[in-house]
């Protein structure tokens, strides 16, 4: 055989060893023709031996050279078997023993398609004879295309065969030499071999990449499919030279690398740009490998590209994101770090972080992550961090400790992201020194005030105390608005009268703790001083030497006593300036904060307080001195008075005594008179005779008559001291009339006269002091019955709503004209002259009208005279509580 | 009409007067010439009825009423004011003392004992 080597393709990208290269079908019968070449060699050799042996018929030779024969056919690596002319076997080699399973002397006289049987490669069935075909004809027969051998155990190869007559001297075909080929190793590495090939042709044809082999000039002897995306299908590219599409600018180039590759071998790798079909630019990225042959010698090249452009895309987008998370990060206005964990160290961080820690960017790299925090925090750091990776984040504020060893105190904040899968740590972190001091500043002044409103609601509570006494309150304010405030002198002072100047009502000075007064500022010599006054609502000079309105002062009274700032605040009261409290600061200028300003007016506030509170002290001063003078006056006047009244009421005293004793006195000698004088003339006491009776009766008379004298005479006494009670009570008229009809029954019926009684309602009710009503009708009807001598009386109840009136007539002589308008006075007597026939005490109608204004009504007359009289009581239905003392429910019975 | 009567009362010619009459109809009587004497009898003979003169010497008329109504025996016992009032206030305030009534001097012969009777009856008024 030829040095046609077989190699199995060995694919590698990155290194190519070798490849087999791809033919056309033509070149693959070469190999088949030296085969056959062979073959017909050995078959023509055979059959010339063959026939040599025949002519000559010399077997010993013959022997001798079949012996030979035989050697040789069996030192052929070839099968060889011959046939007679009907195809049936006469010879076999031990190749073909092997390969068709059949010894030789089993397959002698067996036909040949017996013993060699064969099977079409693909559709495995049985091919032609040949035998037939080589007798009839007398020519050979290649099968060009193998088949499948099976032998008698049922192997396959693959072989190839050539059917060639044996002829005798005539030319007649005597038999067949059929010799076979074992082609089955070759068969299965070219099936391999093509496996692989299609393999190779699958995986370049559908990658990217362009995968091309090149000859050692330059010229596609295979180019993948993807070259058609970019600048042809493969088929068209074939010998086409490679670097016709490269650019112009890169193509030398790539030539003198592909030169220097195809002289000394290796693979290098090389950058160009590719013009695509449409003109497009690719950014390529290139793998030139030499191949060489088995013999090592310089074959083709290897070319694989890649499209770098998307790469480029991809990279240069990554670029501009990394720039713009660099700026980002960078302009951050903290610290911002990756750290990782595994080594402490630091992998990405901004230029802040190199600001503040003062390290540069060499060291950052190198530095363990602790290392910028101070000895003692250390720890507190190590386990925030862990809790960082343990629980996805945290924070903490922690001094930051530069290289120059100065603290910056940091809020930072860490938030764990594992990279490649190792946990590390994104941290944040901000400057905190501002927010601390704002801090501690709020704190302070959180002091500041609650300390200030601690003075002032203890101020508060002692109130009282301020109320107690001016100058002590101002004390007690100065005192505590030095304590306060801290400062060393606190002073209030007033303006005078003409507000021209102030005066110092206290100064309190805290180092000596000593208070003073007396000094005095005049108006005209601190003239800003004072416009500032009036205006300002407080003067917070904190460099008070060098503040307009407070500078006045400097060379006479701040430089010398070393003070620095004043808070100054105006007191006002009632609309108008009273004065100032001063705060003075020595030591360092300070600056006066707004709580502090706002102290200050409420401690002027304060004194204005005060101020009013001394001015209604004084006020409530005088106003009690004028009370006490009037308290004792009217004291005085009361005694007075009381010494008066109570004499008043002893005088009534007495006349009540005296009433109720004279009336018991008068009384009582009349009780013996009227009541013996009754149990005579009653004959209780024993008989009397007539004359007895009738003096009896006189006496009784005149007693009776005494009796009344007296009862009126009580009664006008009664009256006219005021002292006349009444006693209300409810009863009905109808009784009060029947009682007076009674009392006057003897009398009427002695005189032979009427008396008519009559009301217009039977169940007339009236509420009113009965026994004086009682008294005054009798009194008009007794009157009544007295002067009339002939004809009748007639007592006339009527009513409306709120009055009652009682008319008592009569048929009496009646009254003259000019004796009306003193019927009703006391002690008249009407007609007094000769008539005495009409006793009477005068007092009747007077004390009548006197009763009855007393019970809320009135009695008026009417009369003609010799015709006779009417007299008319009016009583109020519900006597007006006007001077009663008593009343009662029920009616009481006068007996 | 056996009934007891104490009758109080200072002035000798009323007191012959009144028991002239009360005996006439046909009461006992006993005299107390003050209000301490009144109650001493009151307690002694326990009485129907008491008349009593408001205006006495040593214990007036209100005092004894007031001692003999403590007297559990006697808080029942009627007593009857004698008087020659002189005020309405002096009326309620024999109310108030707990007499049972009164009788106004000077007194009238004819109808004395009548009056004395509806207060035995227990008739509730005065006069």
């Amino acid at each position: 055989m030829t040095g046609l080597g077989v190699h199995l393709p060995l694919v590698d990208f990155g290194t190519l060893l070798t490849v087999y290269p791809l033919e056309k079908a033509e070149d693959r019968t070469s190999s088949q023709m030296l085969v056959l070449l062979a073959i017909m060699t050995i078959t023509t050799a055979v059959v010339i031996i063959l026939s040599t042996l025949r002519r000559r018929r010399d077997w010993a030779r013959t022997h001798i050279r079949e012996q030979w024969l035989a050697t040789m056919l069996r030192s052929i690596g070839d099968g060889v078997v011959a046939t007679d002319a009907a195809g049936r076997v006469t010879f076999m080699n031990n190749i073909a023993q092997e390969l068709t399973g059949w010894k030789e002397g089993e397959a002698e006289q067996k036909p040949l398609v017996k013993v060699f049987q064969t099977l079409d490669r693909k559709a495995r069935q049985p091919t032609d004879n040949p035998i037939d075909l080589v007798v009839r004809e007398g020519r050979a027969i290649t099968s060009i295309e193998p088949v499948l051998l099976i032998a008698r155990d049922g192997a396959e190869h693959i072989v190839v065969s050539k059917a060639t007559p044996i002829r005798d001297a005539d030319g007649a075909v005597t038999g067949v030499v059929f010799v076979f080929h074992d082609v089955t190793q070759r068969e299965l590495a070219e099936s391999a071999l093509r496996a692989s090939q299609e393999m190779f042709r699958l995986i370049t044809d559908h990658i990217s990449d362009l995968v091309a082999v090149l000859d050692l000039h330059g010229r596609r002897l295979y180019a993948s499919e993807s070259h058609s995306q970019f600048i042809a299908p493969a088929r068209e590219l074939y010998l086409t030279p490679a670097f016709e599409e490269i650019h112009p600018d890169d193509r030398e180039r790539l030539r003198r690398l592909f030169a220097e590759i195809a002289s000394t071998g290796g693979s290098q790798r090389a950058e160009f740009r590719l013009i695509g079909r449409n003109g497009q630019v690719f950014c390529m990225e290139s793998v030139l490998t030499l191949i060489r042959s088995a013999e090592g010698q310089a074959e083709k090249v290897l070319m694989v590209s890649r499209d770098m452009s998307e790469r480029q895309r991809a990279e240069a987008r990554v670029h501009s994101e990394m720039q713009f998370s660099d700026t980002l990060i960078n302009s951050m206005p903290g610290i911002f770090y990756l750290y990782r964990g595994a080594d402490r160290k630091i992998l990405r961080w901004n230029k802040n972080l190199e600001t503040v820690t003062g390290y540069r960017a060499a060291e950052i790299e190198t530095l363990d992550a602790l290392s910028y925090f101070p000895e003692e925090e250390k720890p507190f750091v190590h386990e925030r961090m862990l809790k960082c990776f343990a629980e996805g984040s945290a924070d903490i504020e922690v001094n930051l400790l530069a290289k120059n060893g100065r603290r910056t105190p940091f809020y930072v904040t860490g938030f764990r992201i594992d990279i490649d899968g190792r946990p590390c740590m994104l941290g944040i972190g901000i400057d905190i020194t501002a927010r601390l001091a704002a801090e501690g500043a709020l704190r302070a002044t959180m002091f500041r005030l609650t300390r200030q409103n601690a003075v002032l609601g203890e101020k508060a509570r002692n109130a009282r105390s301020l109320g107690a006494e001016l100058s002590a309150s101002l004390r007690i304010i100065t005192e505590l608005a030095a304590e306060t405030l801290d400062v060393s002198r606190a002073s209030i002072w007033f303006y005078n009268e003409a507000q021209t100047k102030i005066c110092c009502a206290d100064l309190f000075e805290k180092d000596k703790g000593q208070h003073s007064s007396g000094i005095e500022l005049t108006a005209a010599d601190f003239p800003i001083y004072f416009k500032a006054l009036a205006e300002e609502r407080v003067i917070a000079a904190g460099h008070a030497p060098t503040d307009p309105r407070t500078g006045e002062f400097d060379a006479t009274y701040l430089h010398p006593l070393g003070i620095h700032s004043m808070l100054d605040a105006p007191i006002r009261g009632s609309g108008k300036m009273v004065g100032v409290i001063c705060h003075e600061h020595t030591g360092e200028p300070r600056e006066w904060q707004p709580d502090e300003e706002s102290f200050a007016g409420s401690m002027a506030d304060l004194v204005a307080l005060s101020l009013e509170v001394e001015q209604r002290r004084q006020a409530e001063t005088a106003l009690r001195e004028t009370l006490d003078n009037l308290e004792h006056k009217v004291t005085e006047r009361t005694r007075d008075l009381e010494a008066a009244n109570e004499r008043l009421q002893e005088l009534d005293r007495l006349k009540s005594e005296f009433l109720a004793t004279m009336s018991h006195e008068l009384r009582t000698p009349l009780n013996s008179v009227i009541g013996f004088t009754g149990i005579l003339r009653q004959e209780l006491a024993g008989p009397m005779n007539d004359e007895q009776k009738k003096q009896l009766g006189m006496v009784h008379s005149s007693a009776r008559h005494l009796l009344n004298l007296i009862n009126d005479l009580l009664d006008l006494s009664r009256v006219e001291s005021g002292k006349m009670e009444l006693f209300l009570e409810d009863f009905v008229v109808a009784d009060l009339v029947k009682e007076i009809d009674q009392c006057l029954a003897p009398q009427v019926q002695q005189k032979k006269l009427r008396l008519e009684t009559s009301l217009d309602q039977p169940t007339l009710r009236i509420r009113t002091d009965r026994n004086k009503s009682f008294q005054i009708l009798l009194n008009l009807t007794n009157n009544a019955v007295k002067f009339t001598a002939v004809g009748r009386v007639t007592l006339k109840v009527t009513s409306d709503a709120d009055q009652v009136q009682f008319e008592v007539a009569d048929t009496g002589i009646g009254i003259k004209p000019e004796s009306l308008p003193h019927l009703f006075e006391a002690f008249r007597q009407v007609d007094g002259s000769a008539r005495r026939v009409y006793e009477g005490t005068g007092l009747g109608l007077y004390l009548s009208k006197q009763l009855a204004k007393m019970l809320g009504g009135n009695i008026t007359v009417e009369s003609e005279f010799g015709i006779g009289s009417r007299f008319t009581l009016v009583l109020p239905q519900n006597t007006p509580p006007a001077n009663h003392k008593y009343e009662r429910e029920d009616s009481s019975r006068r007996g | 009409m056996s009934a007891k009567i104490l009758l109080a009362e200072d002035n000798a010619a009323n007191r012959y007067l009144e028991t002239f009459l009360l005996e006439k109809a046909g009461y006992t009587v006993i005299h107390a010439q003050n209000g301490a004497e009144a109650l001493r009898l009151a307690l002694a003979d326990q009485p129907d009825l008491v008349l009593m003169d408001l205006q006495m010497p040593e214990m007036d008329g209100y005092e004894s009423a007031r001692r003999i109504h403590a007297e559990p025996r006697l808080a029942e016992t009627p007593i009857v004011a004698v008087t020659s009032f002189a005020m309405t206030r002096d009326r309620e305030k024999a109310l108030q003392f707990g007499f049972a009534g009164y009788i106004e001097k000077p007194i009238r012969p004819q109808t004395f004992a009548a009056e004395i009777s509806q207060f035995l009856t227990g008739k509730a008024g005065s006069s």
